[in-house]
């Protein structure tokens, strides 16, 4: 049963795989450059296996010991988790102890599998969904400890490496710009987070940025379904 | 930073992260439909497991 889940999975995690191998090495070779050991990357993408984070959290400690504004931070750049736990809880239902790991392992690219993917009728759901997020974390986690092992062997002017964190965020809103027609929600962000720059400042623009974006949604949804309802 | 500063904010990182994944599963824990399931007076009430609707 595992053997035959694991088989069905795996096509679909390769993909991901390539992905998540080079930004994982890039991720260990930015903690390396910074003077982290390899145990760093290794564990902190082990257990906090959110990519986006992970490079912020190479700030958070190159900078002053906050753990209160740290978790804040994690609180408000992993959001999207909580909507997709929301699309997850009838997928995840009946999977027995899996449903523990499922949840603490579940990222953008496994819940886009899991979520899509329908595995065949002979395969047992709970263990392919297993399977590709088991996969998913270790090609995520390899990367990253490769990445800090080259960090230690190869050796050059790594000045501007951490451009790679902006340079992935900047490829990310890209790619939502692409995929949607409606980009209220990108200039939103974009607009509260240049009007929070001006107003706090580079070093401490983004929680009230990430603030002022969450009430913006929120009046916006509020309107949306006010005029809906008019409209009935 | 020392190492114990830096344990103790990846550790507020990985809390936050955690609760974002765990918070829908402990808000609905019987996946958003209606549940019946017989309370249980003894210690199993408090189990994670079944607090997210494993069993």
């Amino acid at each position: 049963m595992k053997r035959k889940a694991f088989q069905a999975a795996f096509p679909h995690t390769i993909p991901i795989a390539v992905g998540f191998l080079f930004l994982g090495m890039s991720y260990g070779f930015l903690m390396r450059s910074k003077g982290f050991s390899v145990f760093y990357p290794m564990l902190i993408s082990f257990f906090i296996f959110a990519g986006s984070m992970e490079f912020v959290t190479v700030d958070l400690l190159l900078s002053a010991f906050h753990p209160g504004h740290a978790f804040f931070l994690a609180l408000m750049v992993n959001a999207r988790h909580l909507f997709y736990g929301i699309s997850m809880l009838g997928k995840y239902k009946n999977v027995g102890w899996k449903k523990l790991y499922l949840i603490y392992g579940m990222c953008d690219e496994s819940f886009t599998v899991n979520c899509s993917v329908t595995p065949p009728p002979e395969v047992d759901r709970g263990w392919f969904m297993f399977f590709v997020t088991l996969l998913n974390q270790a090609y995520w986690v390899g990367g990253a400890t490769l990445g800090a092992l080259l960090g230690y062997v190869v050796r050059f002017d790594t000045k501007g490496i951490e451009f790679v964190m902006t340079a992935l965020f900047v490829v990310m809103f890209l790619n939502q710009w692409e995929e949607t027609k409606n980009h209220r929600s990108a200039l939103t962000g974009l607009g509260c987070s240049i009007l929070c720059l001006m107003v706090f400042g580079s070093g401490r623009f983004i929680l009230p940025a990430m603030a002022l974006i969450i009430l913006c949604f929120f009046i916006g949804k509020k309107k949306e379904v006010g005029e809906k309802e008019r409209g009935l | 930073m020392t190492t114990v500063q830096s344990v103790v904010t990846i550790l507020a990182v990985v809390a936050g992260t955690i609760l974002t994944r765990f918070l829908p599963f402990l808000i609905f824990p019987g996946g958003g439909g209606r549940t019946h399931r017989t309370i249980s007076l003894g210690w199993e009430r408090f189990c994670p497991m079944r607090l997210l609707g494993c069993w």
